[in-house]
């Protein structure tokens, strides 16, 4: 994949990539992108669209609360946090 | 020239399940922010959301209410966006196949009932809470919402005034509340609507531009931003301008509406990790059954049943809680107009006062109606039952203690009614010479006095009999 697609494609993934990154990215993203093409070869014409395997029955799960997670296992991964808070840069009113 | 306003409503309502939508982690209303969150409802990569069984029930038994057609086959797919109360970068919601569809709610336009489509109910997971700190660079996140489940009611462009809108939303609000879905709180965002609207000249029957409007904080905003936007739209179109397809906040403070943003499109697709959702018709039939009788067929049963006039039976059926209470009564109570007259005026103007509710009453309907019955019985005076009433919604004490506690029993004694009418007159030679000359008001003077002396106690039918033979002697 180009490195202008690829920039475009991390941008709609609001994805950042470090250029040193980019060159290992496009290679795989090659690769990903000839399994696709094999994929497209199979003869689908007679094969509905399956969205998720399970078609037929219904996959519930009570109305029971568990627990949730603690604070700090919460904001774990948070690149910044204010109090209890997630913090994020202000998005200017829509 | 006239136009034709054209209103359409999508409503979202907070269902009040125990758990989220795809987790098990609780909806109730958190103190602290971020303390309902789990790998799933934050987002993490690799979980796969859980259906929660009780979403579809009362998802279901919504759309059953608003009278719509539910699928038995329905999906979930993916509306993306990036926007900070939105972890996962999409909101799991229904949008190729929804579960309920051709639904209606009834309201009256000018007399005349008038059904107002429901185009598609489907279910979805509601986003975060952003809190904006003031002049700061940064926003903070709380995920607690994020994931409570959401049913999302799109109407047809049925509504033809911001009236017709306000009927709407009531008619909804109590539907759902009569099935106890969601508490619909629209101050609380339990309860959330959007406005479609556009104009068009009358007569035609192609749809103009619509405009969105968002941001509404209670029914009275949503009827007046309506009434606005119309006015907004029918300058631009009578000055030769055309209107243009964007998304609009209402400003409540100005009362106007601000331009948000142009139109956008969503980016959707189906959700792979979530199982269809199957209705078949044995859980339908059961999840109809726990239906019970809808605002519509009760107020007219009160109609009937009780020769209510439509006022009141609205008024009454308009809560659920309170016309089980109003029911309870009438079981204790021979006339079911005086009944719904208290409620009506002393009930709901005291619980206006306090802002409490009817489910916190502290005296039962039975206690109520032996109040009605002192009265009858003259030994308590409409007057007095007044407050009768008011110390038993404080203290909820039984109509006798308070009676007897406070000495308010009725004086119905003749004699001793005629003695104080005697020297009230004593005391008023002015007020019977008035009377006797031909100013009848200075009976109600009169009257006035003795009610003074016995602190409202006296038995006004007997005191007027006992003046009237008194004076015209
Ligand atoms: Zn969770």
């Amino acid at each position: 994949m180009d490195k202008g697609t690829l920039y475009r494609v991390a941008d709609i993934a609001h994805v950042h990539l470090e250029s040193r990154e980019i060159e290992q990215i496009s290679k795989d993203m090659d690769f990903l992108l000839e399994y696709f093409d094999k994929l497209s070869q199979v003869d689908t014409e007679s094969v509905l669209p399956t969205v998720c395997p399970i078609n037929d029955k219904n996959v519930l799960r009570d109305d029971e609360v568990w627990d949730s997670l603690p604070i700090d296992e919460v904001l774990k991964n948070a690149p910044d946090k204010h109090g209890r808070f997630f913090r994020v840069p202000r998005i200017i009113e829509e | 020239m006239n136009y034709e306003t054209i209103v359409g409503l999508e409503v979202h309502v907070e269902l009040s399940t125990k758990t989220k939508i795809f987790c098990g982690c609780s909806t109730e209303f958190s103190k602290e922010p971020n303390s309902h969150c789990c790998p799933i409802c934050l987002g993490m990569p690799g979980t796969i959301p859980l259906m929660n069984k009780s979403v579809v029930e009362y998802a279901t038994k919504a759309g059953l209410a608003l009278n719509c057609q539910i699928a038995e086959f329905s999906r979930f797919d993916r509306k993306k966006y990036f926007y900070p109360d939105l972890p996962k970068g999409y909101q799991i919601s229904q949008y190729y196949i929804p579960l309920a569809r051709n639904g209606y709610v009834e309201i009256d336009s000018n007399g005349k009932k008038k059904r107002i489509g429901i185009r598609i109910m489907h279910m979805e997971e509601d986003a975060g809470k952003l809190v904006h700190e003031e002049g700061s660079s940064y926003s903070l996140v709380d995920l607690d919402r994020a994931g409570v489940p959401l049913i999302e009611i799109v109407s047809e462009p049925d509504m033809r005034s911001g009236e017709e809108a306000w009927q709407y939303l009531n008619n909804l609000k109590t539907i759902l509340q009569y099935i106890e879905v969601s508490d619909c709180k629209i101050e609380e965002g339990s309860m959330r609507c959007d406005i479609n609207i556009s104009l068009r000249p009358e007569g035609s029957n192609e749809f103009g531009t619509k405009v969105e409007v968002k941001n509404l904080g209670s029914f009275r905003a949503v009827k007046r931003a309506i009434e606005y936007e119309e006015k907004r739209q029918r300058e631009i179109l009578e000055s030769g301008g055309s209107i243009v397809q964007e998304t609009r906040r209402w400003d409540e403070d100005r009362g106007i509406t601000i331009f948000m943003r142009g139109k956008v499109d969503n980016r959707y697709s189906p959700e792979p990790n979530l199982a269809p959702v199957i209705m078949r018709k044995d859980w339908k039939d059961e999840i109809s059954a726990r239906i019970p009788e809808l605002p519509g067929a009760k107020k007219e049963r009160f109609i009937k049943e009780y020769g209510l006039p439509e006022y009141d039976a609205s008024i009454i059926t308009a809560s659920k809680v309170l016309s089980n209470f109003y029911e309870e009564c009438v079981k204790h109570y021979h006339d079911p107009k005086v009944v719904s007259n208290w409620l009506m005026v002393e009930l709901l103007s005291i619980l206006n006062e306090t802002g409490q509710g009817i489910e916190d009453l502290k005296f039962t309907p039975k206690q109520f109606c032996d109040m009605l019955a002192m009265i009858d019985k003259g030994t308590i005076s409409g007057k007095i039952a007044k407050d009768v009433f008011r110390e038993m919604f404080a203290t909820g004490k039984s109509p006798e203690a308070i009676v007897e506690e406070k000495g308010l029993v009725q004086i119905s004694d003749e004699a001793e009614l005629e003695s104080i009418a005697k020297r009230v007159m004593e005391a008023n030679p002015k007020s019977v010479e008035d009377y006797k000359n031909g100013k009848k008001k200075a009976l109600g003077f009169l009257v006035g006095q003795v009610m003074k002396e016995t602190k409202g106690k006296a038995n006004p039918q007997m005191i007027n009999a006992i003046f009237s033979r008194l004076l015209d002697q």
